[in-house]
């Protein structure tokens, strides 16, 4: 064996017990959240934050023992006995224990953060994974662990102490690298984080050389440092005091110039492109269906019992409940309309129809081509944003189109609708406020200041708008409204939500549409084509790495397999109408009711489908191949037997997404019965 | 190539402003002899060690190891010479298997046929880990890590340290054979004299942080005399070749430093009659030699 193999099995074997206890307790977390949530005892996957408390406990845990082990053990000078120099020595050690801990780090990150995406991330975790910094940020804090404590902790006169010092430099440090993330990633003044990045990396270089130094020098020669320890851990903490300060003062700066930004963003914002003859065409009869589903509901309002009945769990099957949400009057309005008329069938196969254009067609590899492409590049935080963006976001796109219009449209959704959640927690807990001010940074704090106070006026006028659902899908809806023009000094600014285009919600979303279309064309995806193969097939890879993952591009496939059985189950139903029964086969649908069968867009192939004489059940294969069955029983009275024999047959692999979304479809009949 | 292994001339070193361990060390130790490097605790035995070795830097003087610096070219010379640490420590989770193993991977010298006999010789138990060893093999397994590197050079800090007599005995049977089939140069710093004096070339021995006395054991031990007189017998003049005066209570022991001849002629001279000259062993010469400058001090 060589030296440099011998070096690492021996730091492999003196850090293994600290390794897998560390990724073993990891774990155990993760399983015991994971379990309180399905349990129901949490409702709020809200761990993101845990991601920061867990990453550095591991890197006390690995930096610690990188070199305290061996003093502690006296095997220092049994180590030094051997021919290879201290330096080689101190950098074997280090890297190895850097590629523990960024190994920790990847599983951390792909336990937690796909975990907290599942509900309102409560920190500011998108601050750290929206930036490269995460990577800075891993390798400071590593460094610092490593390169102060070991050297300290084996000094045998005043380790003690320089234990202390570091104990106190440590938080300060870790408050400081957030001040500066949220700085260089959030703020408008970007030079103050670019000196403040600046600043972190000399401090991390210096202790880099402070650790090698010791090393090499202060463990052979015994000279005293404290002092000089004693000073870095002091400019440490001065340091964050000023980062976090800094950041603090930033956070509330200029409601005016926001105020500013916003009359201006309404001044210049520019009227919408022209349509094409064919997106008018496609507009103008969606607005008919509209209009005629709009006239029919209009008929039916009034023998509503309440507006209630249509926020039942039942209903969430239809639009599926962690994707973005049509605005509520919509969804109320297509989902009694799918469920009560009949026209509504056109309207919706319109709109699938729209949908299903080649050019709009979703695609999971060209999304993730455009996403590192566009912003991260290969690396891990790449990965982690790209399976936030596609479990989450996917829906969005596939709806704005993939301009990089639709994307910035994304990114500010993204940190408004963020911050808002974050300014709001600050009436329940004042010091929350004080993260939040360092985490979302200036331009967006106005932002939701500012929005704050629109939502105050209206809320004035109108009493709805109290309804934090609602206020949501207003922001989702107008991100949408808004294509062109200064967007981000309009986002900002929060200025949107006192146009009154939002509330044009369907129409405009599809008139965009069109115009996203065109865009799109004119980009020829030019960019797409300079990715690499390693980032074409990440979709395919990334499972592989991070297990989690494999929710992640379920949950993007998942709005289109819904669409598409939609179309399926109505088209089910009008051939039951005509017909008296159900078809044998989907082959019978065509070219009578749908003009082609769509097949599942996973696997490319046809659903599986069963027909019963009283209803039907189909296979829906997922993208991790796990086989949800669903089943759909038309009739008051369905035969029991068939039922049972289905529901035997409903042997759903279990994960946990399909345990949150894979409730048995709800009983239309009993439905209709309902709202009767 | 020099006929020196070490050389070290005017050594001085520091841990604190008040505290100078090694004063001025003077030392110098033949290739292929046996150099027993011989002082009462904390005279600097340790230190001297380590700057032999390199892993202390001397605040002045100079040193040579081998014709290297040992500050300087560090990697070099512990590719060429071997040192065991006073208590020296091993990686406990290892078995003696994976000791040599990880050790072997440093020295592409490394003799599998000298370690297969050390290890039958020192009766070592594999599948073992070394924390489960006694302190006496435990100190045999860091030898055999030493020896089997075939250096030009070994440096033995005081092994038997904190061993008991038991521990001792063990670690010393092996290792007097081991060190005797190994025919390069050796130091040796120890306090416990008996049973490395056989072994020994040369002896210095070191007080106060200094290298009072440096020969050839046998020329030390042949210059040196123990005149014993009776408790009674006046007191004993300032004669040159007087190392120390001792009573015991019983008789007064005065070590000599001479020719045999001289030394008795002048206790004559001095009025002396009744007195026995015994030969002394290098563990006396080193009790007297340190005695003198504990009742100079």
């Amino acid at each position: 064996m060589k030296p440099y193999q011998v070096l690492i099995w021996s730091e492999w074997r003196r850090m293994r017990g600290v390794f897998l206890a560390t990724a073993g307790a990891m774990v155990l977390l993760y399983l015991t959240i994971l379990i309180l949530t399905m349990l129901r005892v949490h409702d709020i996957y809200s761990v993101a934050g845990l991601t920061f408390f867990v990453l550095p406990g591991l890197l006390a845990c690995i930096g610690f023992g990188a070199f305290q082990s061996e003093l502690k053990s006296q095997t220092d000078s049994f180590l030094l006995s051997l021919p290879v120099s201290r330096g080689k020595i101190f950098w074997y050690k280090y890297l190895f224990n850097l590629s523990l801990y960024f190994i920790l780090t990847v599983l951390c990150c792909s336990l937690f953060i796909p975990l907290s995406f599942e509900g309102n991330p409560s920190f500011s975790v998108d601050s750290f994974i929206n930036s490269p910094s995460i990577i800075f940020f891993t390798m400071y804090l590593s460094v610092h662990g490593m390169t102060f404590t070991a050297p300290l902790l084996q000094n045998s006169r005043g380790g003690k102490a320089g234990g202390w010092a570091l104990a106190l430099a440590f938080p300060a440090l870790v408050i400081g690298i957030q001040a500066i993330v949220a700085l260089c990633t959030r703020s408008e003044l970007r030079w103050v984080g670019i000196v403040m990045f600046i600043i972190a990396a000399v401090l991390w270089l210096a202790a880099l050389g402070l650790g090698y130094y010791l090393w090499t020098n202060y463990l052979a020669f015994k000279r005293n440092l404290m002092r000089p320890l004693f000073a870095a851990a002091g400019i440490a903490v001065l340091l964050s005091a000023i980062l976090f300060t800094t950041a603090y003062i930033n956070s509330g700066l200029d409601l005016a110039s926001a105020r500013r930004a916003a009359r201006a963003a309404e001044l210049e914002l520019e009227p919408a492109p022209p349509l094409t003859p064919e997106a008018k065409a496609d507009a103008s009869r969606l607005q008919d269906s509209m209009q005629q589903y709009q006239s029919r509901l209009d008929a039916v309002k009034p023998k509503l019992p309440s507006q209630s009945w249509i926020n039942e769990d039942k209903y969430s099957w239809l639009f599926g409940e962690d994707e973005p949400q049509l605005p509520l009057e919509t969804m109320q309005q297509t989902a009694t309309f799918i469920l009560n008329e009949p026209k509504a069938i056109k309207f919706y196969a319109d709109l699938v129809q729209v949908l299903n254009k080649p050019d709009c067609r979703f695609s999971d590899t060209c999304l993730t081509q455009k996403l590192a492409g566009m912003h991260y590049g290969k690396n891990l935080t790449g990965i982690a944003v790209i399976m936030n963006f596609l479990y989450d976001r996917a829906y969005v796109l596939e709806l704005g189109g993939r301009t990089p219009e639709a994307f910035e449209c994304l990114e500010r959704m993204d940190k408004l609708g963020n911050a808002v959640d974050k300014y709001r927690s600050f009436h329940r807990d004042s010091t929350y406020w004080i993260k939040v001010a360092v985490s979302i940074g200036p331009d967006t704090m106005a932002g939701v200041k500012y929005y704050e106070k629109m939502l105050q006026k209206l809320s004035s006028m109108h009493p709805q708008f109290n309804d934090d659902t609602r206020v949501r899908m207003e922001i989702f809806d107008a991100t949408f409204g808004i294509p062109q023009g200064p967007l981000k000094s309009f986002l900002e600014s929060g200025a949107f939500l006192l146009r009154p285009r939002y509330r044009e919600s369907i129409a405009n979303l599809l008139r965009w549409q069109v115009a996203y279309k065109q865009l799109f064309e004119q980009a020829k995806m030019t960019k797409y084509t300079e990715i690499s193969p390693v980032i074409l097939k990440l979709d395919q890879i990334a499972p592989a790495i991070i297990p989690s993952s494999a929710y992640q591009i379920k949950g993007c496939y998942a709005p289109r397999i819904r669409i598409v059985t939609m179309q399926l189950y109505l088209a089910l139903k009008i051939y039951k109408a005509k017909h008296g029964s159900f078809p044998d086969t989907l082959a019978k649908l065509a070219p009578e009711i749908l003009p082609v069968i769509p097949l599942n867009p996973v696997t490319g192939e046809n659903f599986g489908y069963h027909a019963a004489a009283d209803g039907f059940s189909m296979e829906i294969e997922y993208p991790d191949s796990s086989i949800s069955y669903s089943y759909h029983t038309w009739n008051k009275n369905p035969d029991s037997a068939v039922r049972a024999a289905a529901k035997a047959e409903a042997q759903v692999r279990p994960s946990p997404r399909n345990k949150r979304r894979g409730a048995p479809a709800p009983e239309l009949t009993n439905t209709k019965e309902k709202i009767k | 190539m020099s006929e020196n292994a070490i050389v070290a001339r005017g050594v001085r070193k520091a841990y604190t402003r008040k505290k100078e361990v090694v004063k001025g060390l003077d030392l110098t130790v033949k290739r292929g002899a046996v150099y027993a490097l011989l002082g009462c605790n904390g005279v600097g035995k340790t230190t001297s060690i380590r700057m032999i070795t390199g892993q202390l830097a001397p605040d002045a003087g100079e040193i040579s190891v081998l014709g290297l610096d040992p500050v300087k070219d560090a990697v070099k010379l512990r590719r060429k010479m071997a040192y065991v640490a006073e208590g020296q420590k091993l990686y406990d989770w290892m078995t003696i298997d994976d000791l040599i193993k990880f050790v072997k991977a440093f020295y592409p010298e490394w003799d599998d046929k000298v370690c297969a006999h050390l290890l039958k010789m020192f009766g070592l138990p594999r599948g073992v880990k070394l924390k489960d060893y006694s302190r006496g093999m435990y100190t045999k397994a860091a030898l055999l890590g030493a020896l089997c590197r075939d250096p030009d050079l070994l440096i033995l800090d005081d092994p038997m340290l904190g061993l008991d007599t038991a521990a001792r005995r063990e670690f010393m049977s092996g290792v007097v054979d081991a060190i005797h089939e190994f025919d390069r140069t050796v130091i040796f710093s120890t306090h416990i004299i008996p049973e490395i004096e056989a072994l020994s070339d040369y002896a210095g021995i070191m007080v106060d942080g200094r290298l009072t006395l440096e020969a050839p054991v046998d020329e030390i031990k042949a210059s040196f005399r123990e005149i014993r007189l009776p408790a009674d017998a006046g007191d004993i003049p300032e004669l040159p070749g007087i190392v120390s005066v001792r009573n015991t209570g019983e008789d007064k022991i005065v070590t000599v430093k001479g020719v045999e001849s001289e030394m008795t002629a002048a206790f004559h001279q001095a009025g002396f009659r009744f007195f026995t000259v015994n030969a002394m062993s290098l563990e006396d010469v080193f009790l007297a030699v340190t005695a003198k400058k504990q009742e100079s001090e």
